[in-house]
């Protein structure tokens, strides 16, 4: 089983490659993720340590973008507009959050880049389930 | 809180942990009452209620159940040595019932409250306020740890994980007091979580990435149409609300109980209306197989009754 899930591991990345997003793409926002992201979703996407528990001032900790958090359960749409806008700005309501909003540092470009190397990086179930979140929100759009 | 004439005994069990074999037989006897013949009023305060399949069950000081909605209570077993907080039915397996309990942890019943066991060994042993068997998948369980937050389990209770703290509100972490699970799509891939709290409801999408209250503007409610605004919205009060259910059939119709009574909405949320002030913070239940039927409990055991999804009640006829 274990093993299993290590080939479809290593199966994924050159199958995220080989459909629309291109290498470089890739490589240019792995690099984007090193200097924006990864200070606090971690260099491995692995996420701040006890990330599901509030730190003491109410605000939640940065989620991990590898499987184990839930990044991958948003929708492309909702994916770019958290990267740009930040966290409070998406869910409004006077929600506090420590997610900036990239909009003013990152080309959309650059954002959806980051976002491509992130999920470049998801086993190819992930990577599926994603996408047909992604094929339902934009289903609902008018 | 209801359990403070409990609390010596309950010290006692969460010191004796969750191994103790049968615990029910471990309660002190003359504690509780004989367990013959029939009542229509169950002793004790009423702790929680459910439907299980057609049979309406009850814990108070015991487990009690009704094969006609309540119209007849049947006292069934001293139940699970332990204030019951929440009880939950599986939904294809009748007789099959979980119990969130003050002291003794999550139990369960394989023959409609006649015996319990205990069911989640891993979880924290700390007092349990609320249980839900998700409605998409009967061995996805979710159970709410006080001071602490939600826990979940894939695998019917063998293995847990921390799923998500508690709720902000007013920027203080509520306790869940009342859990449902609600089989409308989220959004992201999956459903929906609702939680009753001190201070009103919230609900998290079944991946655990943020809580919601059920007053704010669904913003990252993505896939789900929002429902046109209504000015002034008719919302949830920002009250207790003890008791939240529906029938899995029917998602977007959803009951609250709060110190004014039973709160209905039918969008699943954003507007609700109260359609009952006869009792005070009732609990609730919603028969799986007919919808329209939901029968409310105060804590003195009386019981109402609804054949018409909430817009009149009765006290419970035998038919
Ligand atoms: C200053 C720390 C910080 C930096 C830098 C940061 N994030 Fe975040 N991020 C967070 C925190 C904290 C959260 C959780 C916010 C919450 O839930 O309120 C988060 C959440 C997110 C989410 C939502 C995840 C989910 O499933 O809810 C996305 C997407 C995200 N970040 C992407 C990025 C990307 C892409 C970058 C780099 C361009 C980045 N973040 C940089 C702190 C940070």
């Amino acid at each position: 089983m274990k093993a299993m899930i290590l080939v479809a591991a290593i199966a994924a990345a050159p199958m995220a490659r080989a459909t629309d997003i291109s290498p470089e793409t890739i490589q240019q926002g792995q690099a984007l993720y090193a200097t924006n992201c990864a200070t606090c979703h971690g260099a491995s996407l692995q996420g701040q340590p006890d990330w599901k528990r509030r730190l003491a001032n109410g605000r939640m900790p940065a989620p991990p973008h590898d499987v184990t958090g839930h990044t991958w359960h948003h929708s492309d749409r909702d994916l770019f507009n958290l990267t740009k806008l930040g966290v409070a700005a998406v869910v409004g309501d006077g929600y506090e959050s420590d997610m900036p909003g990239f909009g003013g540092k990152l080309s959309d470009e650059e954002i959806r880049a980051v976002l491509d190397y992130i999920k470049s990086t998801w086993p190819a179930r992930t990577q599926e389930a994603q996408a047909k979140i992604t094929a339902a929100d934009k289903a609902a759009q008018p | 809180m209801t359990f403070i004439r409990f609390s010596a005994l309950s010290r006692r069990r969460l010191i004796g942990g969750l191994g103790a074999a049968v615990l029910g037989a471990a309660a002190p006897p003359g504690a509780l009452p004989a367990f013959a013949g029939t009542s229509r009023r169950p002793s004790g305060r009423v702790t929680a209620l459910a439907f299980d399949q057609g049979a309406l069950v009850l814990a108070a000081a015991g487990i009690w159940t009704s094969p006609d909605g309540g119209a007849n209570l049947l006292p069934r077993s001293q139940g699970p040595g332990a204030p019951v907080a929440a009880l939950a039915a599986h939904p294809d397996r009748p007789g099959m019932l979980l119990a969130a309990t003050a002291s003794v942890g999550l139990m369960r019943s394989e023959d409609g409250g006649s015996s319990w066991h205990p069911a989640a060994p891993g979880l924290p042993a700390a007092p349990l306020d609320a249980v839900a068997i998700a409605t998409h998948d009967p061995l996805t369980l979710y159970v709410a740890v006080r001071g602490d937050g939600l826990w979940q389990s894939n695998d019917g209770g063998k293995s847990w994980d921390f799923a998500m703290d508690r709720p902000l509100v007013d920027k203080v972490e509520v306790d869940v007091q009342a859990l449902a699970s609600v089989g409308s799509l989220s959004g992201m891939g999956g459903y929906w979580v609702y939680a009753g709290t001190a201070k009103g409801a919230s609900r998290v999408p079944d991946c655990f990435c943020r809580w919601q209250t059920l007053e704010s503007a669904d913003a990252m409610t993505t896939g789900t149409a929002k429902p046109a605004p209504v000015d002034p919205a008719p919302r949830l009060p920002h009250l207790s609300v003890t008791s939240l259910t529906l029938a899995p059939s029917v998602p977007e119709v959803l009951f609250a109980g709060l110190p004014s009574g039973v709160w209905r909405t039918r969008d699943s949320g954003s507007t609700w209306k109260i359609v009952n002030g006869a009792l005070t913070s009732p609990l609730l239940a919603v028969d799986p197989l007919d919808p329209n039927h939901v029968v409310a409990a105060d804590a003195g055991g009386t019981i109402l009754s609804s054949r018409d999804g909430g817009a009149t009640w009765a006290a419970p006829s035998a038919a």
